[in-house]
């Protein structure tokens, strides 16, 4: 598995993780800088006294020069809370850029990021049994341990994303980041359920597709016996180009429906081609997302 | 929709065996894809649209079958026919002259137009009246108006080739009576040489012929001094220039062969000498193939005695020597004294004009007018004529309704073996009869007494009389094709054995006229005993019939271009090879569009 992760990618991951930090809106105190106003030690600023306001905060030096009662507001630090959900069906180990190790990548690149920033990193690889889930790893001790999870996860079997996730617990307030292709059947009452059980679970909800080369063109011709690897259903398609315009309209359809679920909902949903390389993902795409920053 | 040909139909068994090979080329092959819910979903749209889907998936094998239809349509040659529909009456003249026999792509003008004929019949709406009339030296009505479509092509189908010559101005008269009555009509003509019909609602089809045509005009001999000089008339009569041989058979020995060198139109006459032998007939013949193979070989019976002599005693008889000089075939030798006659000379016909000695030739026939006392007969004297009338029906038609007054007779004893012609009351003055084999006719006046030499009749009369006396041959030795050819044997036999030059044998009537020669070369005439043998020939008649048009077809149509022309047909596998090659387009763009 040493291809998943080479000496390359973890360049790249260094070089991604000294600029960038995940945001996080919600979660427990840790080593980041909350956008909230919190109980640390780093002074942020003052603002005056309302009524409903901890006494203990107020500064009374500023009431002696000022007359005036003013709070004291320090930058809260919270430890990010973060599950890197990835589809582990069969469906996902396919494409010649292979769809699961680019899913490996991201989960790998984001769990990188966050123990970096002192966050808590939950990886679940949701399977046809049931989620996966590795140890809640916090330190960059830990993120050895995930790699080489993630580097025994094989791709098999059906995955129903949807009872898979409604299975799982959240404790904390964090953000939850789904890796699949999301080629599900009905997928948009199933999606957008997983969408909502996240969102009423405090999580901020980051879904990214990835689909390969071969899904979004595909360029056969002529009769072909179209089998599911994953379901191992077959279908019996005279492939025209008037047909496979339509195939490509479904995609685009399907993939804005994804987008205006998660948007709905405040979620973010990033479409990632698996050819493309993990550093312009990380650095573009999360990025233009406002993900990192 | 007409077809000229049928079998490109054969073809259409290819069509299964495309449908098979999509069949085979159905068997689909296996595509594994991460997921197929978008493919289950497309293949149920396809599925609601089914007819038209269907249609699109199947679009190339449809234009295939579609391409190989095309190819089989064109191949039978359709044309569309628009002429001919709206009439209810129909005329048809088919050109049936020599020069029909022209060959055009191995096919001859008269096939062709036959051909077109019944295709002009197919476009007629039912119940059209149709008359078919074929010309060549006449015109000829083979079906008046019938609206039986069958028996119409019957008679077509049995138009059989001629070698007159001719062509359909003979039949425009014929046309314009029969069209006169006719409101409604159209006049098909169909011929290979140039027509202007004047106000007949008509369209004429010029057949093309090759551009080249050599002819042997004519061969002739003469025999002088043991030797036998050949002469020959070749004419190149199409246009272009000619360049071969000309070869000359006894009958089917060469005799002599030369190398010839033909401008267009240019004529060439060759002579031969050979020495003389003991052969019938000669054969000319020119190498090559053009348009009209008829006219390249010539046949020329060698008879020697085609002309016969006459000796006239007279006294200066100026109407009877006038009379005989338009006397076919025959020359007449004058003499007024009986003595002059020797032993030695022989005659075809002896005619003793008022003198009459104690000879009598015992060979050829006898004319004896206004006799005197002889041996053959008695006669009693002179006494006083009257007006004379024709009594037997053996003379003439147009010599039935004659009369003379002659002033004075001689008044004969009719032999028994005689039979009279032209009376003056009871008394015979014209009588004819056969006295040992020797024809004998007596004319018991002097012409000088009569009123007969002013009749327009008298020399036809004397004609008509020597035409009797002379023993002519059965039949003339060279025809042109067209020319009657008269059976003219000896009352003793009443019929005659024809052999054709393809060796068929026919039983013909003695005294017959042979109007259709549909044969050229030599033909064999005898008796059934065969006592005797003649042979003539018939040859094609060239300097008529085997002029090819310089004009080309369009030049002519150009100046009839009221009159119509072929253009009623419109042939239509051009449009249909346009719609292929579109169709081979529209494939190919689909193709490289990956259907």
């Amino acid at each position: 598995m040493n291809s998943r992760f080479d000496k390359e990618f973890f360049k790249k991951l260094n070089n991604i993780s000294i600029k960038l930090n995940l945001k996080l809106s919600k979660g427990t105190q840790g080593g980041r800088k909350s956008k909230a106003r919190g109980t640390s030690v780093e002074f942020s600023g003052f603002r005056e006294y309302v009524y409903g306001d901890d006494f203990r905060r107020v500064d009374w030096n500023a009431y002696g020069r000022f007359e005036k009662l003013f709070i004291k507001l320090f930058m809260e630090e919270r430890e990010g809370n973060f599950n890197i959900f990835i589809d582990c069906s069969k469906s996902m180990d396919f494409g010649e850029f292979n769809k699961g190790n680019m899913a490996l990548k991201i989960a790998a690149s984001l769990s990188y990021i966050a123990i970096n920033n002192l966050d808590r990193v939950r990886i679940g690889a949701l399977k046809e049994e049931g989620t996966e889930l590795f140890n809640r790893s916090m330190g960059k001790e830990s993120f050895i341990k995930i790699i080489s999870g993630l580097e025994s996860l094989e791709f098999s079997g059906k995955t129903n994303l949807k009872s898979t996730i409604l299975k799982n617990r959240f404790t904390n307030i964090g953000m939850s980041i789904l890796i699949s292709d999301f080629l599900i059947s009905n997928g948009e009452k199933e999606i957008e359920e997983i969408v909502k059980y996240l969102t009423y679970k405090k999580q901020q909800v980051v879904f990214i597709q990835i689909l390969c080369e071969e899904e979004r063109n595909p360029e056969f011709m002529g009769t072909k016996n179209i089998i599911d690897i994953e379901t191992k259903d077959e279908v019996k398609v005279s492939i025209t180009p008037k047909v496979l315009k339509l195939y490509k309209s479904r995609i685009k359809e399907h993939e804005d429906m994804l987008r205006g679920l998660v948007k709905k909902y405040g979620g973010t949903f990033i479409k990632v081609n698996s050819e493309e390389d993990i550093e312009k993902i990380i650095l573009t795409d999360l990025f233009n997302q406002k993900l990192l920053g | 929709m007409s077809f000229l040909n049928i079998w490109p139909l054969f073809f259409l068994v290819t069509i299964p065996f495309l449908i098979l090979l999509y069949i085979l080329k159905e068997k689909s092959e296996d595509r594994p894809v991460s997921s197929s819910i978008f493919w289950e979903e497309i293949y149920k749209t396809l599925e609601v649209n089914s007819p038209f889907e269907k249609l699109k998936k199947n679009i190339m094998l449809f234009l295939q079958i579609m391409i190989i239809l095309l190819i089989i349509l064109a191949l039978m040659n359709p044309f569309l026919k628009f002429f001919g529909k709206e009439y209810s009456n129909v005329i048809i003249v088919l050109d049936n002259s020599a020069s029909m026999l022209g060959i055009n792509e191995d096919e001859t003008c008269i096939n062709r137009g036959k051909a077109i004929a019944k295709e002009y019949i197919d476009s007629c709406a039912n119940g059209t009246k149709i008359s078919i009339i074929t010309a060549n030296k006449d015109a000829k009505v083979l079906v008046t108006s019938s609206e039986n479509e069958s028996l119409v092509k019957d008679k077509i189908d049995s138009i059989t080739k001629s070698f007159n010559p001719g062509n359909l101005k003979n039949s425009l008269k014929l046309v314009e009576s029969m069209t006169k009555e006719l409101e409604n009509y159209e006049v098909l003509f169909i011929t290979d040489e140039e027509l202007d019909i004047g106000d007949i609602n008509g369209q004429i089809i010029y057949l093309d012929k090759n551009k080249s045509n050599i002819s042997i005009d004519n061969i002739g001999h003469k025999r002088e001094n043991g030797n036998i000089s050949i002469i020959s008339t070749i004419t190149n009569r199409g246009n272009d220039d000619y360049s071969g041989d000309f070869y000359l058979y006894g009958e089917n020995d060469l005799l002599e062969a030369a190398s010839l060198e033909l401008k267009k139109g240019e004529e060439i006459t060759l002579n031969f000498n050979i020495e003389d032998t003991d052969i019938d007939y000669l054969k000319g013949k020119i190498s090559g193939k053009d348009a009209i193979l008829e006219d390249n070989t010539f046949y020329h019976v060698m008879k020697n005695n085609d002309d016969k002599k006459i000796l006239l005693v007279s006294n200066k008889n100026v109407f009877l020597e006038k009379a005989l000089s338009v006397v076919s075939n025959a020359d007449v030798i004058k003499t007024n004294d009986i003595t002059n006659i020797s032993e030695k000379d022989r005659y075809n016909l002896y005619i003793f004009d008022g003198i009459l000695g104690e000879y009598m030739p015992h060979d050829g026939n006898i004319l004896i007018v206004n006799p005197a006392e002889n041996n053959l007969f008695s006669v009693l004297g002179e006494q006083a004529g009257g007006e004379a009338v024709v009594v037997s029906e053996d003379i003439p038609k147009y010599l039935q309704d004659m009369t003379f007054i002659a002033s004075k007779i001689k008044k004969t004893e009719m032999p028994s073996w005689a039979k009279s012609l032209i009376n003056v009351g009871n008394e015979s003055v014209l009588f004819l009869g056969k006295h040992n084999n020797q024809k004998v006719a007596v004319v018991n006046f002097d012409f000088h007494d009569t009123d007969l030499p002013l009749k327009a009749e008298f020399p036809m009369l004397i004609d008509y009389i020597c035409e009797e006396l002379i023993e002519s041959n059965i039949v003339n030795s060279n025809y042109i094709g067209g020319e009657d050819i008269k059976i003219n044997g000896s009352s003793e036999y009443d019929e005659l054995i024809l052999t054709t030059p393809s060796g068929r044998v026919h039983t013909i009537e003695n005294n017959s006229i042979l109007k259709e020669n549909l044969e050229l070369g030599v033909y064999d005439v005898e008796d059934s005993n065969h006592s005797f043998n003649e042979i003539f020939s018939v040859n094609f008649p060239s300097s008529e019939e085997g002029n090819i048009m310089d004009d080309t077809i369009e030049d002519i149509e150009a100046r009839f271009n009221n009159k119509g022309s072929i253009n009623g047909m419109l042939n239509i596998t051009p449009y249909i090879i346009s719609l292929i090659m579109l169709l081979i387009i529209v494939e190919w763009v689909l193709y490289n569009k990956g259907y």
